[in-house]
């Protein structure tokens, strides 16, 4: 971290480290797309993609890039201001502790752990709604829930493409 | 970290250093995550305390949103059309035939109400009934729902700038849509009526049995009503309208049809269709809430010998607040008009100083 901070930075250099945040918010956007389907079925794409970053990349996720993406989603979904601004810094929170811990991966026990992790945030995000006085039923968060388990893979592999294209190209 | 291992007493002492350095700002990032949950926390909290905090910035952002959505509504409405354009084309006969019977039966039913509609409104007139009017605020094109679990909302693309408001109802073509929650300046989002959250008084048009109509965050609805008297049963078909309890929707308005009966509570379908809105209209609130003014409660009338109680007028003169302004005008004349009563029948705070001496005087 210290040898890093005191780099200068090309222009393109800044852009690339942005990346990773970038596709959190675009995912966001996507999630607010109009579908014309009456379950949540959509998965929780930003949410995934903070878990993965934050595995692939922890210093381009910190905890405060987090909540900014999580104050600007919970803005976005018009639920209660903090709900995700808590859950995406606390997940890539427990992202980094967890890879300082485990070593060596694969893509079957980082995909048990982030299913893990995502029941636990969108249980967290039920209580939380109802802690702020919203009324949400659990069936449709737990069918989001595993939705989004299922994605894992796909979103791992695009953010690995995206890692190598944009991020590992070094000059 | 190969040539760390070699012992050697000047990289010693800068090894520890550096290791000193880097457990130091791991600490510093431990103590950054936590303040930055910390504030996170905070948020929520208040949230909590105040739910209507981050209602301006939630609808500045759907504004900033609503520009992309309406360019990315139109492939799925195109889809949707299309899809329905092809269900049609395969029944045109059969909905031919199903349309000629319903309208037979509804030609009929038209004239017996149209006949009592007539006696209403002569009925109305005769005992000088009020009827609150229903006024279009403005209208406009709602996306449709946001594919996001636990709130089930829409963003219509009217706004603040149109005189949107929330709180305001939202009317599709088939019925209630639900209720504005956020505006921005051009666009707005809405509570739609399958959301956990939402909550409408309706009847059911057959019995006349009231109850609340509450969306169970998927696409129906829950009616949920106390039991009436009676050997009467809801059944599937029986539809569901607003009552106006609580002064937002109007009354009448169609909100759905029962269909499953036997479920508790009784399941019910939105009739205006949660996925594909379309137009909306958004109406004023159809009563708006009264805006109470400082008026002395009706005095007693011919009790002069006792003391006049003091708690027990307050609570016809907020009923008359409520139903119309002519009333509490009156009272308050009433009160000035009796001067015995009128130091006690103030407001109860300034009131016992001045009550305490005059009610020995008699």
């Amino acid at each position: 971290m210290s040898y890093l901070a005191n780099d200068q930075f090309s222009p393109g250099e800044t852009i690339r480290r942005m990346v990773p945040s970038a596709t959190v918010f675009l995912s966001m956007l996507v999630m607010t797309l109009p579908m014309p389907f009456a379950w949540g079925v959509m998965p929780n794409l930003a949410l995934l993609f903070v878990i993965i970053w934050s595995s692939l990349q922890p210093r381009l996720m910190p905890s405060w890039a987090a909540f900014g993406l999580g104050l600007f989603a919970d803005l976005l979904f018009g639920g209660p201001i903090g709900v995700w601004a808590l859950l995406y810094p606390a997940c890539a929170i427990a992202v980094g502790m967890a890879e300082s811990r485990a070593e060596g991966h694969s893509l079957n026990i980082d995909w048990a752990f982030a299913s893990v992790l995502l029941i636990l945030a969108q249980l967290l995000c039920w209580q939380f709604l109802h802690f702020t006085g919203w009324e949400a039923p659990l069936l449709p968060l737990m069918v989001q829930v595993l939705i989004t388990i299922l994605a894992y893979p796909l979103a791992a592999v695009v953010a690995g493409r995206i890692q190598r294209r944009l991020i590992d190209v070094q000059g | 970290m190969a040539w760390n291992s070699q012992p050697s007493r000047f990289r010693g002492t800068r090894r520890t250093s550096f290791a000193r350095r880097d457990s130091n700002l791991a600490l510093l990032g431990a103590l950054f995550a936590g303040i930055v949950l910390a504030f996170a926390l905070v948020l929520l909290v208040t949230q909590r305390v105040n739910p209507e905090l981050g209602s301006r910035l939630r609808g500045a952002t759907a504004d900033a949103l609503s520009p992309l959505i309406s360019v990315a509504r139109a492939p799925f409405e195109g889809m949707r059309m299309l899809g329905g354009a092809i269900g049609d084309h395969f029944r045109v006969v059969e909905q031919n035939r199903e349309l000629q019977a319903q309208l037979k039966a509804a030609q009929a039913k038209v004239a017996k109400s149209d006949q009592l509609a007539a006696e209403v409104k002569r009925m109305e007139q005769l005992i000088g009934l009020q009827r609150p009017e229903r006024r279009v605020v403005a209208s406009g094109v709602a996306s449709a729902v946001s594919a996001n679990a636990g709130m089930r909302t829409a963003i219509i693309s009217v706004g603040l700038g149109d005189g949107v408001k929330p709180r305001m109802p939202v009317i599709a073509s088939g019925g209630l849509a639900g209720r504005v929650t956020d505006v921005g300046q051009g666009s707005a989002r809405i509570l739609l009526l399958t959301d956990a959250n939402s909550r409408i008084p309706v009847k059911v048009v057959r019995t006349g049995w009231t109850g609340l109509a509450v969306g169970n965050g998927g696409t129906l609805l829950d009616f949920q009503y106390d039991i009436a008297s009676g050997s009467d049963r809801i059944r599937v078909g029986d539809r569901l309208v607003t009552t106006g309890d609580g002064g937002l929707f109007p009354p009448g308005l169609p909100v759905g049809v029962i269909i499953n009966a036997d479920a508790s509570p009784p399941r019910a379908r939105p009739l205006a269709n949660p996925t594909g809105l379309g137009a909306v209209i958004v109406e004023a609130p159809w009563l708006p809430p009264p805006v109470f003014v400082p008026a002395a409660p009706a005095a007693p009338e011919a009790d002069r010998k006792l003391a006049p109680p003091v708690p027990a007028g307050t609570a016809p003169a907020t009923g008359a607040a409520g139903s119309g302004t002519g009333r509490p005008a009156a009272s308050a004349g009433v009160a000035a008009g009796v001067p015995a009563s009128a130091p006690t029948a103030a407001r109860p705070a300034p009131a016992p100083a001045a009550a305490t001496p005059a009610s020995p005087r008699p």
